[in-house]
Formats: structure tokens, sequence, C-alpha cells
């Protein structure tokens, strides 16, 4: 916090501009542009999509090897529009050795996707990889 | 360019700079980047006009154009303002990483919006805090309006309990107080409320009315005040959904909690503004 202010006089504040400069206009002029953006965006998500319920799908991205076994990477994408909290996904390898593995993403938006990988002892077999939602919650 | 031009473009570089120190501690908060993708899409939107709404009132007081004068100055100086606070949300959170190219247009747009607002407030608030010269000393200002004053009490509590409502803490600490400490902390904020403007002889403190009594000033003003704190907190958890699916109880609790950083919030704001 400022210690004093000098004491200022009406003289000293005379130098007012009358007409307002044009980068006044300018800022002011995107700003209530970029507002009304904002504003416009939210309210039309809100009203149309927004609330469709959390959709998770899962893309395996591909088997790859990795200084620990094989990884695994997985791409979740929500189709729906709410967040999807804490979603946990199986992946099972579907051949008989049955390894499994479980991965939680904490938050997947709605119309986002994130990434993740899981790791396998034996290199599986991408195309009989079984992929799976848990389940997730409301953030 | 011409001298006014450059003035101007003075003005809103300290403003982005205003616009920083106010804002990082939100854009550095996880729950802030949460909230700016899960939360309640008509609360966000309802919220950033309020907080445009709260922005066009604050520029009427402090104002961060050179020339304070006129609705239509005040006017454009608040979205100037919001464009400045947009503008740092923005570079900040790419800069953080928190931003990707990969994300969704509505997660982008969300993580701004609930940022832009706090930003903004910085933005505005960069003209009373560092302008190089000042205006002209309070005193000399035919004193403020009671409405004037209940506005700025509560445009600081909503800033400075947005600082502290995203985090996980209000609910928990809701959790681990009973109703008693509940009741001494309402009782505590009021009289913060009360003593930081009217008594420990801060800068900026308030002259004490002419002819007022204790009663008519702490009625008037500091439980007024702290009527707006707990309002404004109510809003707040409200637009962050915790209110949601939760017993009352619970809701009162979280807003006392939150009532006592707005009622310091508002407290501050009259020191400042």
């Amino acid at each position: 916090m400022s210690s004093e202010q000098p004491d200022r006089n009406e003289a000293d504040h005379a130098k007012s501009r009358p007409p307002t400069p044009i980068l006044e206009w300018v800022a002011a002029g995107l700003g209530a542009a970029v507002a009304i953006f904002i504003v416009g965006y939210l309210a039309w998500d809100g009203l149309t999509s927004a609330d469709a319920p959390a959709d998770l799908v899962i893309r395996v991205d591909g088997v790859e090897a990795a200084a620990a076994g094989f990884r695994v990477d997985l791409t979740v994408t929500n189709l729906g529009g709410e967040t999807a909290a804490e979603a946990r996904i199986a992946v099972t390898a579907g051949d008989g050795a049955q390894e499994a593995g479980e991965i939680t993403f904490d938050y997947v938006p709605g119309h986002s996707s994130r990434r993740g990988s899981l790791l396998f002892q034996n290199r599986p077999d991408p195309a009989a990889l079984a992929v799976r939602v848990l389940g997730y919650r409301e953030p | 360019m011409n001298p006014a031009n450059r003035d101007y473009a003075l003005e809103l570089a300290r403003a982005a700079g205003g616009a920083i120190l106010f804002a990082f501690p939100l854009l550095m908060t996880m729950e802030m980047w949460w909230l700016g993708f899960h939360m309640d899409r008509l609360r966000l939107a309802l919220f950033v006009g309020l907080g445009i709404l709260l922005l066009v009132g604050l520029s009427t007081r402090v104002g961060f154009g050179a020339d304070t004068g006129g609705w239509h100055d005040d006017l454009l100086d608040a979205f100037s303002a919001y464009l400045v606070g947009v503008l740092v949300s923005l570079g900040l959170l790419v800069l953080f990483g928190v931003l990707h190219p990969s994300m969704s247009s509505g997660e982008w747009i969300g993580k701004l919006a609930v940022q832009s607002i706090p930003a903004g407030i910085g933005a505005i608030l960069a003209r009373a805090q560092f302008a190089e010269t000042p205006e002209e000393g309070q005193e000399d200002e035919p004193p403020a309006s009671y409405g004037a004053e209940l506005f700025v009490m509560l445009a600081g509590a909503v800033y400075v309990a947005f600082n502290v409502a995203p985090t996980d803490e209000i609910q928990l600490i809701a959790h681990l107080v009973t109703p008693w400490h509940a009741i001494l902390l309402a009782l505590v904020s009021v009289l913060l409320l009360h003593l930081l403007v009217y008594a420990l002889g801060f800068a900026g403190q308030e002259a004490w009315p002419k002819d007022t009594g204790f009663f008519a000033v702490f009625f008037r003003f500091s439980l007024a005040g702290y009527g707006l704190s707990l309002a404004v907190s109510f809003y707040i958890l409200w637009t962050f959904g915790r209110t949601d699916l939760t017993g009352l109880a619970e809701v009162l609790t979280m807003t006392v909690i939150l009532g006592f950083p707005s009622a310091l919030g508002a407290a501050t704001a009259r020191l400042i503004v």
C-alpha cells in the first residue's frame, strides 16, 4: 500500500483531453467483441449440448516396446457435454495370458480427449485388446 | 503515433501489469483450470456478464483511462480492462501449458472465461494502485454516496472471495468446524471488517462520518458490508456448483467460511479504492 499521496489540486488535473484516443476505441471495441463472443459461446453451449451426459470412447493408439515391458497407448474421448471425473478404464489382453491393467483419468472434459498409457509384461496383440470404461463420476 | 495514443498504450501496459499481479495466483490454481471446463456453462456465462457490470462500476470509481469523466468513458475503460484481462489470462495459461492446441474450443473458452474477470479487476485496480500521477486525493472529492460505498465493498468481496473459493479447503473447513466455530467466525468477520476500515489507522482509512454514532456507522457500513460479503459468498459457491445436492446446514457453513475472506476483501477495497 502506498504511503501517502501528495495533495493535488484541480489545476493539476486540467490536462484532460477532450477527444478519446483512437487506441482506446480499438481496445474497448475488441474487449466488447471478446466479451460478447465468450458470453455468447458459453450460453449457446449451455443451451445446446453442454448438459449431454458424458460418453467415453477409447481408442488404442498403439503398442510399443518400453524399458519396462510393453506400453499400450490410449486416447479417451468424451463425446458428451458433461465432464467425466475419475474415469476408470480397464484393458485386458485378449489372448490366453489374460494380462490386465487399469488406469484412471482425473478429468475428461466434454468434447475433449485425454491420453494415457498402460504397461504390460508380454507384448499384447493390439487387435485382441479388450478395452472397457469401468465408470466415472460427476466432478 | 500521436501522444494521446502513446499515453493510452502505456495505460494498457500498466493495466496488463496489474492484471498479472492480481490474477497470477488464480492462473496458477489447478481448481480454476478444472472449473473452466466442468462448471455449468450458463452459470459461467452469467458470471462473466455480471463481472463485466462490476468492471463498469469499478471504472466509474477508479477507471484506468487518463480521463475519468463521463459514462461512455467508463464503459470504454471497462471493456479495455476486460480485453487486457482476457489477453493476460490467455498468454499465461498458454505459457503454463494449461491451454494446449489439442484441447477443444469449449475448454479454451471456459478456462479463459473463469479467469478473465479477476484479471480484468486487476487491470482496473492497477490504475488505483500504480498510476504514475495519482488522481487528486480522495479527500478532495465529494464523499462517495452510500450506494457507491456498498458497491466498492461488493467488488472487494468478489475479488478476494474468488481467490479462495475454487479451492477444496472451503469444503474441508466446513467439515472440520462445529456450528459454534461458524458463529464465532461470523462475529470475527464483522469485527475485522469494522476495525480494518475505521479503527486501525491504515493508509486510506475512512473518516468517521460526521454526527454519526457508533451504532449508525456499524449498522450502515460494517454490518451492511458483512451482509454483502455473505451474499457474494453464496453467489460464488452457487456459481462454482458447490451448493448443488448439498444440505442447507453445509451450504450455510460454507457461506460463513467464505464470508471471512469476503469481509476482508470488502474492508480492503474501502481502503484501496
